[in-house]
């Protein structure tokens, strides 16, 4: 070997590992968001500072923002529910799951005016869905489990945001609905007729990112996962300090917020690992929402699972940021 | 009161007093305020405890930290409420039953067991607005040791970029009332006090609202005091593992039981106790903050910095290595450059040094380096030079043959070397010695000529000079035996071809010996010299006049036209000869005998031949009486003439 390219190498491998501990150029990354309990811990984040300066959280009113957000290809990535991901993917957005958020034992629920205490009563009531697959979802579970079929009731779509202003001039009798909706529905006297702890393992509220838009991104990325495991952290160890600060951001009291994580379980970093692989509650999670959302129209086909999730990017287990 | 019940009650003052008197537990609380105000808050509390548990009293004492370390280490503490970091400290160092409750704070019927911190600044002072506006700001605290007081600001600032140690002017003022006099007072800019503080003074009449504002106020749900910190949990009620279990258990229930508005409660201004919090979070700041029991370095393994470090100082070893093998392959370089360099310096010297001059040239023969010397040579600085071609420097006294011999060669051997003519910038033409070599790559075309140039024209001279002496008469100048006969030679070659007459005369001085007896050798050879120019004299140019040695010359006399001719120019000859010859102030005279041999080209012969007849018709012109001239084949009888030495030539001889 000729000298000269004796030393190209060995500058070369010399370089290697330093490039690998993060010298690659910072794009930025822009994750659509909006408010829901499984995402707070991003919102914590980047409050306290925990979150480098190029990622950029777009904060729209519902999941329909992000998911058009992503549609119009300003979005890298979003946090969404598990059957918006596979709609998503159906569109041809190739999205991938990088970490779990949450998943629904209770947090999406049939909210419904004092008075009707059982399912059945409430045939021939309007009812607010949101057009989105958790909210057909939600409404056929429901409906299956009222013996009722879906003309038994006049169906409004209406996102959560807009639910709250309806029931209080009255246009709506009863609403699917989740956090932080939810709460101020209960506080105006609402009551539970069904939630998604009589199903769960379906409703998983999950990160997840283009793979097309991954180069030079992969730092920010690990940054944004350790970021929402950091909120994490602090929403565990100091709830009392988290849950104000997120009561301040959605006009709740400290007990309404905590009663919004009341049916949603966080898994921490350990328990996101369980989740990824081709055995994990990702996959098994998925099946089923293929089934059910093929039965109910929502998808052409089912997905194909390929590339559905990656665990590379949720942090070693044990570190801490 | 009867005698029996006396007696009975004095048998009763005699048995052990376990029995009989309460057992007194004593209550430590920490003086985060004044003593006197926290002598009221808590006295109904000790009070309230002392009565739900059956025969305790319980006392309460109001201590400063290190008072509360002290009592703890000689177990005169039973209970204990103190701010949670000071709790962790001291249970690092004890073994505690651990947190029994958390205090439950209220504010306008606010229940709430979390404290942060909340720094204030007096009412209108713009300068400080954010949380970096603090840095280098003298800023008043309780202690360093009170966790809403300081180690809740402390992180903050930290975040905040600002070191809480240096980065500001801490006035230790030992209570949160005596922070807020001193922003008041304007002692400080700014303030640190754990929350509620300032709700309290308020309340209590001791502050006008609108005096102070809140730096970095934090936006948090169903938290009734104004808060710049994140929230920690409130103070824990601690019991010290003296305390009976089951002390400890009318104690829990004595606390959980306690009601908001019980008069304990409300002079404590709390609403209770709660199941003890987790103090994680406490610990953390402790350990961002380095404070006790966190406060010695983390023993870092080896193995943990390769855990968490691996890539980079992967990285850090390869460079390192790089540059290892960088710096010995560059020493490496730099000896050879070191040994390169001396030896171009030596090479140098030698180019700059040497009286030969040397040139480098392009292959077209410009002009790209030249030495001292050539420019001593050419009379060319080097400025002057460099550049031109090397043709400069010729002399033009060559053929155009000559300079294409000369390419050819050194484009056939890659050397030339030989003598040229050439011309000094002053315009002198002088000889030189030349050496050419064509330095080429590895391809074999020519890169460069290298030329060494001498100059030789002292060489040259000199060697005309041995030429001249090898072919030349030291004493007269005249051409010696040698050049004679080369002479002779030539002259008998072109007679040969022009069918001329040509004449060797043989010329011996009459009575010279007797000069050189009489006066001397000098004498003699100065006459001999004499004479010597009179007879070059008397000859033409074509002729040749030699010495053989002693007073014997020989002429050649070319291109005689005819034998008159030959005989007027040894009579001239005779006359020369016979003249007198005034050396160093005497007159000398002497005379010849001549003898003459005819050169003919028919008869042939050699030099030698022609010499020896001259030679004997010579020593007939002495025989015959000396001063004569005889020629070589005709005899005494033919000639017509005798002739007669003068007798003035005779006289002098013998005088």
């Amino acid at each position: 070997m000729h000298r000269r390219d004796l030393l190209i190498t060995l500058a070369a491998l010399a370089a290697a590992p330093l490039s690998l501990a993060g010298c690659t150029p910072a794009e930025p990354l822009t994750i659509g968001l909006h408010p829901w309990p499984g995402y707070e811990p991003l919102y914590l984040a980047r409050a306290f500072g925990w979150l480098p300066d190029e990622i950029m959280l777009q904060e729209g009113g519902n999941a329909g923002d992000s998911l058009a957000g992503l549609r119009r290809g300003e979005f890298d990535g979003a946090a969404l529910t598990l059957d918006e991901v596979l709609v998503a993917r159906s569109e041809g957005i190739p999205l991938t799951v990088v970490a779990v958020c949450d998943d629904s034992v209770g947090a999406d629920m049939v909210l419904a005016r004092p008075g009707i205490t059982a399912l059945t009563e409430l045939a021939g009531h309007r009812i607010a869905v949101e057009q989105t697959a958790v909210g057909n979802l939600m409404l056929s579970q429901f409906l299956a489990a009222a013996g009722l079929t879906r003309d038994d009731l006049e169906v409004i779509d209406m996102a959560p945001n807009e639910q709250l202003a309806a029931w209080r001039t009255g246009t709506i009798e009863a609403a699917i609905t989740y956090e932080p909706t939810a709460s101020r529905l209960l506080r105006e006297g609402a009551v539970r007729l069904f939630d998604s702890s009589q199903f769960p393992d379906v409703i998983l509220d999950v990160l997840a990112v283009r793979q097309d838009r991954l180069t030079g991104r992969k730092a920010a990325l690990s940054a944004l996962v350790a970021g929402h495991f950091h909120g994490l952290d602090h929403l565990r160890v100091s709830p009392q300090d988290a849950m104000r600060r997120i009561g301040a951001w959605r006009g709740l009291g400290f007990e309404e917020v905590r009663a919004s994580y009341a049916g949603l379980e966080l898994p921490g970093r350990a328990g996101n690992r369980d989740y990824f692989g081709p055995q994990g509650d990702l996959v098994r999670a998925a099946r089923l929402l293929n089934e059910v959302m093929v039965a109910n129209g929502q998808l052409v086909r089912p997905d194909p699972l390929e590339a559905l999730s990656t665990p590379r990017y949720l942090p070693d287990i044990g570190e801490r940021a | 009161m009867s005698l029996g019940r006396r007696l009975l009650f004095g048998a009763l003052l005699l048995l052990p007093t376990p029995l009989l008197a309460e057992e007194t537990l004593t209550l430590g609380v920490f003086a985060y305020r004044p003593e006197a105000v926290m002598e009221a808050r808590y006295r109904p509390l000790a009070e309230y405890l002392g009565a739900q548990l059956p025969e305790h009293r319980v006392e309460l004492e109001v201590m400063s930290l290190d008072e509360i370390e002290e009592a703890i280490a000689h177990r005169r503490l039973d209970l204990l409420m103190t701010n949670p970091s000071h709790y962790l400290e001291i249970r690092s160092r004890n073994s505690l039953t651990g947190a029994l409750a958390t205090v439950i704070n209220v504010q306008h019927g606010q229940p709430v067991s979390s404290l942060g911190g909340t720094m204030i600044k007096a009412a209108g002072n713009d300068e400080i607005q954010r949380l970096e506006d603090l840095e280098g700001r003298r800023i008043a605290m309780p202690g360093r040791r009170f966790l809403g007081g300081y180690q809740t600001h402390a992180l903050e600032l930290m975040d905040a970029g600002i070191d809480p140690r240096r980065g500001i002017t801490p006035m230790i003022t030992g209570s949160h009332d005596a922070v807020v006099a001193a922003v008041l007072a304007g002692e400080a800019e700014a303030g640190f006090v754990r929350t509620g503080i300032l709700e309290r003074l308020m309340g209590e009449k001791e502050l006008t609202p609108g005096r102070l504002e809140v730096i970095n106020p934090q936006r948090l749900a169903s938290f009734p005091f104004a808060v710049s910190t994140r929230l920690y949990p409130e103070w824990p009620f601690v019991v010290m593992p003296q305390v009976a279990p089951s002390r400890v258990r009318q104690i829990a229930v004595a606390l959980f039981t306690l009601e908001p508005e019980h008069p304990a409660a409300r002079a404590a201004q709390i609403a209770g106790f709660a199941p003890p919090q987790d103090y994680l979070p406490v610990e953390n700041l402790a350990r961002r903050l380095r404070l006790p029991p966190f406060d010695a370095m983390p023993d870092f393994t080896w193995r943990d910095i390769w855990q968490r470090y691996a890539g980079v100082l992967l990285g850090f070893a390869a460079a390192g290595l790089l540059v290892a093998v960088l710096l010995v392959m560059l020493a490496r370089r730099n000896r050879l450059l070191r040994q390169q360099r001396e030896r171009l310096s030596l090479l140098a010297g030698v180019f700059t040094h040497s009286h030969e001059g040397v040139m480098i040239t392009s292959p077209n023969g410009e002009l790209l380096e030249v030495n001292d010397a050539f420019s001593q040579i050419t009379g060319y600085a080097r400025d002057e030079a460099l550049g031109c071609n090397a043709s400069l420097l010729g002399a033009g006294r060559h053929a155009a043959s000559f300079y294409a011999d000369f390419w050819q060669q050194l484009k056939l051997t890659g050397h030339w070397d030989g003598e040229v003519w050439n011309r000094r910038k002053n315009g002198e033409i002088y000889p030189q010695r030349l050496t050419i070599s064509a330095v080429t790559d590895s391809a074999g075309a020519v890169q460069r000529y290298v030329g060494l140039l001498s100059d030789i024209t002292r060489l040259k001279e000199h060697q005309r000079a041995l030429t001249h002496a090898a072919q030349h008469d030291a004493l007269t100048g005249l051409p010696n035996r040698a050049l004679l006969a080369d002479r002779l030679r030539m002259a008998m070659a072109q007679a040969n071809r022009s069918a001329e007459r040509l004449a060797v005369v043989f010329i011996d001085l009459d009575g010279f010996k007797a000069i050189n007896d009489t006066h001397g050798h000098e004498m003699g050879d100065r006459l001999l010299v004499a004479l010597a120019e009179r007879m070059q004299g008397e000859l033409r140019a074509s002729d040749t006049l030699a010495r053989l040695g002693g007073d014997e010359f020989v002429a050649v006399l070319l291109d005689l036209a005819s034998g008159e001719e030959g005989e007027r120019v040894l009579e001239r000859l005779l006359a020369a000869t016979a003249a007198p010859v005034e050396v160093a102030g005497r007159r000398l005279q002497v005379s010849a005998s001549l003898g003459v041999a005819y050169y003919d080209a028919a008869d042939g012969g050699d030099e030698d031949q022609l010499l020896r007849h001259a030679d004997q018709a010579m020593y007939r012109a002495k025989e015959a009486g000396k001063h004569c001239f005889r020629v070589h084949g005709v005899t005494s009888q033919q000639e017509e003439r005798p002739i007669r030495a003068p007798a003035s030539i005779i006289s002098e001889e013998t005088r």
